[in-house]
């Protein structure tokens, strides 16, 4: 029978600021996007959802210390979170929520400080746990999105490499689930944190959870449907990786990259409906094994931990069967439509179309052959030429004298 | 010993103008490229080359009132014509070469301005002409480059199977080669006419048979290597031709498509060598079929008009079988790479790139791949860009970098919020 709201043994107290810390990959866009447009139904039933959107990246990037996509090696600047703590402390709802998956990146001492400020009586902890199997061909294409070059089954090796000198801790800090959950329980205390597992098959379940931990009617947080928010498909992720390698022989800076692909191309390329049969990114099948064995150990760590959990998480260790058709090794074959989205991306990203619609004229911009070609030559054949159109002009004027 | 085909081109008259009126994909880049590096070598032997570029193209296109590549639906100024007029003019005694493939598109109107512009100074006319059943699938590549939607399978039915003239009205005014070399010798005279056939591109031969109508020493032309002249392969033309349709799709107009695509991605991907593997574009046997009597009557109709064949006419009529399977061409898929390039290729047409580009180690394949430089002498890459374009760059630049400099004397660095 389900409990109402009041009844719930899960729902927290009065008071209660909960903060959904991710990590990526876990579906924190749909749970951001759900209470993102509930917002005025959630103020309703005194839930705040803080935040001047749906995820507020910059501030919470500036206190872990994550460079912002645009500006290599700077996080944002403190402002923005200063202003979300002073939002929290100003809420006089009877509770509030913020999530942000950049609250996974935060180490010991940052937890101990967002917890401070935000009032260690207060504070809750959601984590949303999704099985490995899944996280990390999700990653993956989203590091792609991002710049990287690596194909997938190097990255894999890299995430198991032995001994584990240096298996790509980054991976790791976000998706070894236990390990994270015990970063925050240490400060919080376990009782404190809930994770939440996230079953692809079920989506819903994870809204019902959160609704459940606010104290929100049935149904509030509905999913969006959001295009932009799908993975790359496996043709899709290779032509932009292939673009990648490009990029970064031409020794362009990552900035450019974020606008023209992450933010741009990558985004153009998800409007579009792949076709039934096009390969998705899936594990290797020598792949599984690992994988599956690392998901074991982390739903070990999470079950010793003491933490609440709301879902079953034995389906945290599934891993796909090893299916016969998989795709074979080798280069990926695009088809002709992905290549077109790609390059159609880049042209809006770059704002040229935004221009061209107008009708404005084009603005200049240098032929392809002159953009490798340094200024100084330019100048020099410009110089050769209006020689030449001298000599012309002097020859013409010789042949006028002589004839006069 | 086997006699030199080019030994039947005979020295025109002194003041001749000679005009090599294409048609397109015969190999006229290579000549245009010959004739303008080679300038004061003409002048010493008494050979101008019209213009001051390599390829007059806008002038011709305002005597043959075609739209300029740049705008919609308006032809250079006339202005541009009258120009080069003058400078052929200004070549008194000496032999004018004028090389366009533009003029394969000319009506018997402005053919007849266009030599009445010329004289009274003789005026002789050169068509290098190569065989139907090779030009098809360059010509097709060519037109995806310019925004053409239509697969080759498709386009080779609407140029074979109908003749309403879409989508590529001017691919038979170019390659009726027969008809073209009609209207031309309408003009000026089926004597003053050369023909030069031959099975393959062959650029010697092409360009020993200028040398000896216009008393050029042999050896004086010289072809250049022109890495952004090659052709597309059929994945690269399947990128592009996806491309055109999306971007047909979103109406943001030609202008823009040119840039980008025609002479922005387009040029990015040709300067890269191809990989060996990549399909080419084949004619299908049912194409063939079709193409081969067609053929015939060029041979037929240039053999019985009276003009100077050099090589060999006979060639142009043969048809080798199909090298594909089937009926059509093979369902192709993208290699990664070259949905790379195109899409590098779009942002370095976007002018966003340079300011930016600091090339590590990978970018030196690309230097590599243009080919050694000429001392003292323009780069291969800069003869289709034209001096305003240069000079518009310079400035750009320079502001660029003056804006730069400018900025860091005045800001302080600080955090700065994303996005």
């Amino acid at each position: 029978m389900p409990s109402t709201p009041d009844t719930d043994p899960l729902l927290l107290p009065e008071g209660t600021r909960l903060l959904h810390i991710g990590p990526h990959k876990t579906g924190t866009t749909a749970v951001q996007a759900a209470l993102w447009s509930a917002r005025a139904s959630l103020l309703e039933q005194g839930v705040r959802h803080a935040g001047r959107s749906r995820n507020p990246s910059n501030a919470v990037r500036a206190v872990t210390e994550q460079s912002s996509p645009y500006a290599e090696g700077t996080p944002p600047s403190m402002r923005h979170w200063r202003d979300l703590v002073r939002e929290i402390r100003g809420a006089r709802e009877p509770r509030l929520v913020v999530s942000s998956e950049f609250f996974a990146w935060a180490s010991p001492d940052v937890i101990r400080r967002i917890v401070d400020e935000l009032d260690p009586d207060r504070v809750r902890i959601a984590v949303t746990v999704r099985p490995l199997a899944r996280i990390i061909p999700s990653h993956w294409q989203q590091n792609i999105q991002a710049g990287t070059v690596v194909g997938l089954d190097a990255w894999i090796e890299s995430l198991f490499r032995e001994p584990p000198g240096r298996p790509n801790p980054r991976f790791w800090w976000l998706q070894r689930h236990d390990e994270l959950i015990a970063r925050w329980a240490d400060v919080v205390g376990p009782d404190r944190v809930t994770a939440v597992v996230v079953d692809d098959r079920a989506h819903d379940v994870v809204l019902r959870a959160f609704e459940r931990l606010l104290g929100l009617r049935e149904g509030t947080l509905a999913g969006v449907r959001d295009l932009a928010n799908r993975s790359l498909t496996l043709p899709e992720a290779e032509a932009v990786r292939a673009f990648n390698v490009r990029f970064k022989a031409e020794g362009l800076p990552k900035a450019l990259h974020a606008r023209v692909m992450r933010f741009g191309a990558a985004q153009e390329m998800k409007q579009r409906e792949p076709a039934a049969n096009e390969p998705r990114v899936e594990l290797p099948a020598q792949a599984l094994d690992r994988v599956a064995a690392a998901a074991r150990g982390i739903v070990a760590g999470i079950e010793a931990s003491g933490v609440h959990v709301i879902g079953d998480p034995s389906i945290l260790t599934e891993v796909p069967a090893p299916r016969p058709d998989a795709v074979p090794a080798g280069p990926v074959a695009i088809p002709a439509d992905v290549a077109a989205a790609m390059a159609m991306g880049i042209v809006s990203a770059t704002g040229a179309a935004r221009d061209a619609s107008t009708r404005a004229p084009l603005q200049f911009a240098e032929p392809v052959e002159l953009v490798r070609v340094p200024t100084y030559q330019v100048i020099g054949v410009v110089g050769l030429r209006a020689q030449a159109a001298v000599l012309r002009g002097l020859r013409r004027i010789g042949r006028f004298v002589r004839r006069g | 010993m086997e006699p030199n085909p080019a030994d039947a081109a005979v020295l025109l008259p002194p003041r001749t103008r000679l005009i090599h009126i294409g048609p397109p994909k015969t190999g006229t880049t290579s000549v245009q490229g010959a004739f303008h590096a080679r300038r004061d070598e003409l002048r010493a032997q008494g050979v101008h080359y019209a213009g001051a570029a390599r390829h007059s193209a806008s002038a011709v296109r305002a005597v043959t009132g075609r739209p300029s590549a740049y705008d919609e639906d308006v032809p250079p100024p006339r202005r541009r014509w009258n120009a080069l007029v003058r400078d052929i003019r200004g070549a008194g005694d000496r032999r004018v070469v004028l090389s366009s493939e533009l003029l394969a598109d000319a009506t018997p109107d402005a053919i007849r301005a266009i030599t009445r512009a010329l004289g009274p100074a003789p005026v002789h006319v050169v068509a290098t002409l190569r065989p139907l059943a090779a030009l098809m699938p360059s010509q097709w590549q060519q037109y995806v480059q310019a925004g053409l939607t239509a697969s080759f399978d498709a386009w080779l039915t609407a140029m074979l199977d109908r003749d309403d003239g879409v989508p590529t009205p001017s691919f038979w005014v170019r390659h009726r080669h027969d008809r073209l070399v009609e209207r031309w010798a309408a003009a000026v005279g089926s004597a003053n006419v050369t023909v030069i056939a031959r099975a393959e591109p062959d650029p010697e031969l092409v360009l020993r048979s200028l040398e000896r109508l216009t008393g050029l020493g042999a050896g004086t032309l010289v072809a250049t290597p022109d890495f952004a002249n090659r052709s597309l392969t059929l994945p690269e033309a399947e990128a592009v031709r996806a491309f055109n349709a999306e971007y047909r799709s979103q109406r943001l107009g030609r202008p823009l498509l040119n840039r980008v695509m025609h002479f922005g991605a387009c040029q990015y991907l040709k300067r890269i060598e191809p990989d060996p593997a990549w399909p080419r574009i084949e004619m299908p046997q049912w194409a063939l079929d079709r193409v081969a009597p067609i053929s015939r009557e060029i041979v037929t109709g240039i053999a019985g008009s009276g003009v100077r064949v050099i090589g060999d006419l006979e060639a142009l009529a043969e048809v080798e079988p199909s090298r594909l399977a089937g009926d059509r061409q093979p369902p192709v898929d993208v290699p990664p790479r070259i949905a790379a390039r195109m899409a590098m290729g779009v942002l370095v047409a976007s002018g966003l790139v340079r300011e930016r580009s600091q090339p590590d180690a990978g970018a030196a394949e690309l230097q590599l791949e243009r080919g050694p430089t000429p001392v003292l002498q323009e780069p291969y890459d800069l003869y289709r860009v034209p001096t305003y374009v240069l000079a518009g760059t310079i400035v750009h630049r320079l502001r660029a970098d003056a804006v730069r400099r400018l900025r860091t004397l005045v800001t302080r660095p600080r955090g700065r919020p994303g996005a």
